[in-house]
């Protein structure tokens, strides 16, 4: 046998065992990849249906308290943001911290949620309005463990009407 | 090349090329060690194929019947619930369906069948009394000076309104998805919103 030959069958061997076990290392990098992005479309629905919940809430306070709101509007225009920020951001009954009762076996997150802003979108002039309503997301993401903020925005019509 | 002569037959040649029997044996159990790292990795990724086909067709399913049910008029479903409040349950291990008068909405709840997923769906449906802080002003100061904010009579600090809470008003959606996964045991997944009651 000419022993320059001999054993080439096994590095080659070796070779293919090296490269299959790349494969098995590459695939399984992938596989981490891939389950973030499940738990990312739960984050989603989660936080988006708590913030369209909560931006229920401030309108329902507009139209119980649509007076107050176009004064405090009003006097946002005039240069005096104080009213509308006590309307709409400092009210503690538009906010909820910590909320955790949209859990699950696989993830347990507290999600805070926040009214950002109210604004009238368009001029008293066209008597038809839109109203701008903004909430701010918060929470931890479980697997990295980093803060994240999250921007939902809702716009819905309104009219004005003066009752005499 | 090597010749072998044998008594009263032809001469055997020997190719110098090619595998000897323990190299080849060898090589296939190296094969085989290298295939099972694979085999043990493609078992971990269908398991987990598995349970993310579970995870996002519950979460499919929750969202579906939650919007679904957000989209009945504010308090007609407890009204089908029947008792009084503050929390209805409906579904869970009872079969709920509920058909819109118009006949184009539908929210079926109880045992279910999504895909490969056999679960129950439970609404629960709470009422939360509501309250707010407001900036309340004077509308005959405004009326009097209307540029100038500061002298429109404001509430300091912001009124507490109404003065008892209003119920009835707002409502919170809890979805509840359960299955069990042979391996793991009983599984859910909930999801949560609110209703207020809002004048078109």
């Amino acid at each position: 046998m000419n022993m320059n030959k001999r054993g080439t069958a096994l590095i080659m061997a070796l070779i293919f065992s090296v490269l299959l076990l790349q494969m098995a290392i590459t695939y399984s990098g992938m596989l981490r990849i891939s389950k973030p992005q499940t738990l990312q479309l739960e984050e989603a629905a989660k936080y988006d249906l708590l913030a369209q919940g909560l931006i229920d809430k401030a309108i329902l306070k507009f139209q119980l308290y649509p007076g107050e709101f176009y004064a405090a509007w009003r006097a946002h225009e005039l240069g005096h943001p104080q009213y509308l920020k006590e309307f709409a951001i400092n009210d503690p009954n538009l906010r909820m911290v910590d909320f955790d009762l949209a859990s699950s076996t696989f993830t347990n997150q507290k999600i805070s949620v926040a009214i950002a802003s109210m604004a009238l979108l368009t001029d008293s002039r066209w008597n038809q309005e839109a109203l701008r309503i903004e909430a701010n997301v918060s929470y931890v993401n479980n697997q990295t463990g980093k803060n994240i903020d999250k921007t939902v925005v809702k716009i819905i019509s309104v009219k004005r009407e003066v009752i005499k | 090349m090597d010749v072998v002569f044998r008594s009263h037959s032809r001469p055997i040649t020997r190719s110098p090329g090619g595998f000897s029997l323990t190299e080849i044996v060898l090589a296939l159990f190296l094969l085989a060690l290298a295939f099972l790292p694979i085999i043990g990795v493609m078992g971990t990724s269908i398991e987990g194929t598995q349970k993310d086909e579970e995870v996002i067709t519950a979460v499919h399913l929750a969202q579906t019947l939650l919007n679904t049910a957000l989209q009945f008029p504010f308090n007609e479903l407890p009204a089908q619930a029947g008792g009084s409040g503050p929390t209805w349950t409906l579904g869970g291990a009872t079969p709920f369906s509920y058909k819109s008068p118009s006949g184009n909405l539908t929210l079926r709840l109880g045992p279910l069948s999504e895909k490969r997923l056999t679960c129950t769906a439970e609404l629960q449906i709470t009422d939360l009394p509501v309250k707010f802080r407001v900036p309340v002003y004077s509308p005959p100061l405004k009326a009097s000076d209307s540029n100038d904010p500061t002298r429109w009579g404001w509430a300091d600090p912001p009124l507490e309104l109404p003065k008892s809470e209003l119920t009835n008003h707002y409502h919170r959606y809890l979805i509840i998805i359960r299955w069990n996964d042979s391996r793991r045991g009983p599984r859910f997944y909930s999801l949560a919103s609110f209703k207020a009651r809002l004048v078109d």
